[in-house]
């Protein structure tokens, strides 16, 4: 007997930014994404008789294109990755030195787009995403005096000198 | 428009969420405020992804992240006042070693460098064992500050031996009383899972060794002497109540409490779990004796009476003390316990071999474990 074998195209997502820019995204690479997935859930979006065409665009207002852009690269990049266990995530050993060197590339931009994209991971809650963002930034600070993070970050030492003073002193015990 | 709707509302409900990782934050708590900001072309991250970044770097940066900015700090300074309240020194042991070993020690090795056997102009020496769940930054400085590599015997990590000790072992004598001051300073205001005091007793200076828990808060507080006295029994109590204890051992082999009923009543209305065991005596004044002297009745009587008060959790190994007559007394506790309106959870071994299934009595919402 020979079954008709259904061809069936991937599942789309729409996805606009917040400057209103829509983009298309297959189902299986955004599922990464806990907000958006949960969205698609609870909004019985996986509902298959209503076509991408149809089917209203998921809006995250605090993302904006040129970023949902490298997000959806990150994600179809890692679309084969492992689902995350968070427990054991949890008992991992927290390096920074096991960043795969394809994210090294990819997260190697300017510090504004490096900041944009951890906020929009941790917007759309990608947890493999926000984590190598935030590796990326710890491998900046490490190492770097007070002074040299300010500089680096350009925060501005806003302690009075009393203040100073006072962290200094807390910080006593703890200093060789 | 109602899906627009909805999506909206999810969007605005999980914005509003502010449950640690994963989640947006208030702008309110951004690191740095608009007026400073004079990198406008990068965006701020929220305090729990500055956490999650931090959490990458070195424990010992800690110092250095809080002096950045008024607001690093705030976000900085609960991770080293959690560091301070998590039970990080997970047991702690003060034990004063026997003096007649020491001596017998000292006459016998005397060339030897081994710490326990150095002559000291004190006769009382003791051994503190420490062991920590993992270095902390603040604790593992104050560590070092404690000036001990020449009392240290052993440290080691039971986990991974090539990564950084989290037990240490300590050789010291009384008249290292700048030790005790510093771990003293060292773990103050922390709390610890499980302390363990052997064989001190009230004689000066060991109350200054004792000291060394004065601001500390314990779960597990275990007692372990020889004789324990009238004395010893009100200083247990009052280690119980100031550290907040919620278990407690008592370990002894004899007993000279004025008023044992008195003293176990006030122990069980001080702690949730209790465990008393009685070691073997062997001295010329071997006597059969039940929870400190009490006999027959009374056993079963002050047991039942003891979970009228705050404990609901008793075990009480006495084999050394009891005979096989006890098996009445047994099946006495039993009923009288099973009456009682709470849950209450009763361990003991008596001597003999006869044992009685506590399932029996689990129709009674309680479970009842009982070895005779």
């Amino acid at each position: 007997f020979l079954f008709p074998i259904k061809m069936t195209s991937p599942r789309m997502i729409k996805l606009t930014s917040n400057d209103d820019k829509t983009f298309e995204v297959e189902r299986d690479v955004i599922k990464q994404s806990v907000t958006v997935n949960t969205l698609i859930t609870d909004l019985n979006m996986d509902d298959e008789d209503v076509s991408v065409e149809n089917q209203m665009a998921i809006p995250l207002p605090n993302v904006d294109a040129a970023t949902l852009e490298m997000v959806i690269t990150w994600c179809k990049q890692h679309r084969e990755d492992p689902p995350r266990n968070e427990e054991e995530e949890e008992k991992k050993e927290k390096r920074t030195d096991d960043i795969p060197e394809w994210d090294k590339t990819f997260l190697d931009v300017e510090q504004s787009v490096l900041f944009a994209l951890i906020l929009a991971a941790n917007y759309m809650d990608i947890k493999g995403l926000l984590d190598n963002c935030c590796k990326t930034v710890a491998n900046m600070i490490k190492g770097k005096t007070p002074d040299e993070i300010r500089k680096h970050f350009n925060i501005k030492n806003d302690f009075t000198p009393e203040e100073e003073e006072q962290i200094r002193k807390e910080n006593a015990w703890c200093e060789d | 428009r109602t899906f627009y709707d909805r999506v909206r509302k999810y969007l605005r409900r999980k914005k509003t969420l502010d449950s640690g990782f994963g989640t947006g934050s208030s702008s309110r708590e951004n690191v740095t405020s608009h007026e400073d900001n004079k990198y406008s072309s990068t965006p701020q991250l929220p305090p729990d992804v500055i956490r999650h970044i931090l959490s990458y770097c070195e424990p010992d940066s800690i110092a250095t992240h809080r002096m950045i900015s008024r607001n690093w700090n705030l976000i900085v300074r609960p991770q080293l006042e959690n560091e301070s309240i998590s039970p990080t020194i997970t047991f702690l042991s003060i034990q004063r070693l026997p003096d007649n070993i020491k001596d017998r020690k000292e006459t016998k090795k005397n060339n030897q460098t081994n710490l326990f056997d150095r002559p000291s102009s004190g006769r009382i020496t003791f051994h503190v064992h420490l062991e920590m769940l993992h270095p902390a930054a603040h604790l593992f400085r104050r560590m070092r500050n404690l000036n001990c590599a020449d009392r240290l015997v052993h440290c080691y990590n039971p986990q991974d031996s090539a990564a950084a000790p989290t037990s240490y072992l300590f050789g010291l004598n009384v008249n290292d009383g700048a030790f005790f001051r510093s771990l003293a300073e060292m773990i103050k205001g922390t709390s610890i899972g499980h302390v363990e005091l052997i064989d001190l007793d009230y004689s000066d200076p060991i109350g200054i060794v004792r000291s060394v828990l004065d601001e500390v808060t314990i779960y597990h507080l275990a007692f372990r002497c020889e004789k324990m006295t009238q004395i010893e029994s009100e200083r247990i109590l009052y280690d119980i109540r100031t550290h907040h204890v919620e278990k407690t051992t008592i370990r002894v082999r004899v007993d000279y409490v004025n008023d044992p009923r008195s003293f176990l009543l006030q122990l069980a209305d001080s702690v949730d779990a209790l465990q008393i065991v009685q070691d073997n005596h062997t001295g010329p004044n071997k006597s059969y004796r039940y929870l400190f002297g009490l006999r027959n009745h009374d056993w079963v009587r002050l047991i039942s009476e003891m979970f009228n008060n705050r404990v609901s959790k008793i075990k009480i190994d006495n084999s050394w003390y009891s005979h096989i007559n006890s098996l009445d007394e047994t099946y006495a506790l039993i009923k009288e316990v099973a009456r009682k309106p709470k849950p209450c959870w009763l361990k003991t071994t008596t001597r003999g071999g006869f044992e009685v299934s506590s399932f029996k009595y689990l129709y009674l919402s309680r479970t009842i474990e009982y070895k005779v």
